[in-house]
């Protein structure tokens, strides 16, 4: 009796059969590198300048002092205008000519956003830093009501990728503002989990782009 | 010499035995014992979460294909949040997954789905509206405000004036806030 109740109790303990799990990673490994993104995808904000929403800000903007700076995005390079002095470049404008000409290379136009970075960085931010700032308790004190914004207008044939040029030109300050800012380079825009409005960090040069049709 | 080369040569030969017999054994054992595979699971459980991660971090994909589809490279580092895609391709306009119009040689809509003044493309702004409404309807369910936003994922390559259409048309629709999609060329 006893040794039939032995018998009873000795059971074979086998490993766990692993090999459908296995096949069932290996399955969904390649499925997920497939679908996977290995790059980063971001964002630019932008606001689009309705013909009836310019004549509401035109309104607006008579009674207070403006930047009002403007890139034009032509085939013949990027021009640049300020509401207060008109050109930029007066005399290249004065010969037909664009504030900065674009370069031919292998038969395809080339826009330098390095140069516009830097001629707006000297011409415009680096002259009115002291008296501006995009910080939120000192915008009052700005002499500038419209300080950090600039309006890009680009021709209707201009690729889409200039324009994103153009953006990235006007946002972030040039390696030469090194000295100037506190911290990096990097002008972001942050949406904080649960809010609805973005909200801006870093060093900015002329982050709040708006596009117009030309 | 004979006897010296002998013990020599019968020492070398019980090595050899000694090596044959521990490779036999070794062949038995691996023939009794199954495959360790434990290891290989745990490297491939771990692959597993972080591609199963790393799928599921990104609030919207935007899928690229060669010749109809790629992002403009840029310098931002803002991340995208969650709001009405539109993707403009070189060959169509799609609206959260649905096709709405079609691309003429890469550039252009065609006339008979714009409005007479040219600027409005009609069925992105039927859709538009569509989604707006169930938008709006599922915010104040939620007792929160609607803010609308768009988020425009184009082609590097596609002309201004697509793009300025996509734009006039979703402001036309109310659409205030607008937000390009790039592929980051720097992290954060």
């Amino acid at each position: 009796m006893a040794k039939k109740r032995a018998a009873k109790f000795e059971v074979e303990i086998e490993d766990i059969n692993l090999m459908p799990i296995m096949n069932l990673i290996t399955l969904l490994i390649p499925f997920l590198l497939l679908s996977a993104q290995f790059i980063q995808i971001g964002v630019i904000l932008v606001d689009w300048q309705s013909r009836a929403r310019a004549r509401t800000q035109k309104k607006e903007d008579e009674n207070k002092r403006t930047l009002g700076l403007t890139i034009n995005i032509t085939s013949k390079g990027y021009d640049i205008t300020t509401k207060e002095k008109g050109s930029a470049c007066p005399s290249k404008t004065a010969n037909g000519q664009p504030c900065i000409p674009v370069s031919m290379s292998g038969g395809n136009k080339i826009y330098n956003r390095v140069a516009l970075r830097k001629f707006l960085y000297e011409k415009f931010w680096k002259p009115n830093k002291s008296n501006n700032s995009l910080e939120p308790d000192k915008l009052d004190r700005n002499i500038y009501s419209d300080w950090g914004k600039v309006t890009i207008r680009p021709e209707s044939t201009v690729p889409y990728e200039v324009v994103i040029q153009t953006l990235d030109a006007s946002r972030e300050l040039p390696p030469e503002a090194k000295g100037d800012v506190s911290g990096n380079l990097a002008c972001v825009f942050k949406k904080p989990q649960g809010q609805q409005e973005w909200q801006l960090t870093g060093n900015c040069m002329f982050p709040f782009a708006q596009l117009a049709a030309h | 010499m004979a006897d010296r080369m002998t013990s020599e040569e019968k020492a070398r030969l019980e090595r050899i035995e000694a090596k044959k017999a521990e490779r036999r054994e070794a062949a038995k054992k691996f023939r009794n014992d199954p495959l360790k595979i434990t290891s290989l699971m745990d490297a491939l459980t771990i692959i597993l979460i972080f591609l199963l991660k790393s799928y599921g971090s990104d609030p919207m994909q935007v899928p690229q294909k060669k010749n109809e589809l790629i992002l403009p490279k840029s310098d931002s580092m803002s991340n995208m949040a969650e709001c009405v895609d539109i993707q403009v391709s070189r060959t169509s306009i799609v609206v959260k997954g649905k096709a709405v119009s079609k691309v003429v040689d890469g550039k252009n809509v065609p006339s008979d789905e714009l409005s007479t003044d040219g600027h409005i493309i009609v069925k992105l702004k039927e859709r538009l509206e569509e989604l707006k409404k169930k938008a709006e309807s599922a915010a104040s369910s939620a007792g929160k405000k609607f803010v609308p936003e768009a988020f425009i994922a184009a082609d590097q390559k596609v002309p201004w004036k697509l793009v300025a259409q996509v734009l006039y048309t979703a402001s036309y629709v109310k659409y205030k806030k607008f937000s390009f999609a790039i592929v980051k060329t720097r992290g954060g």
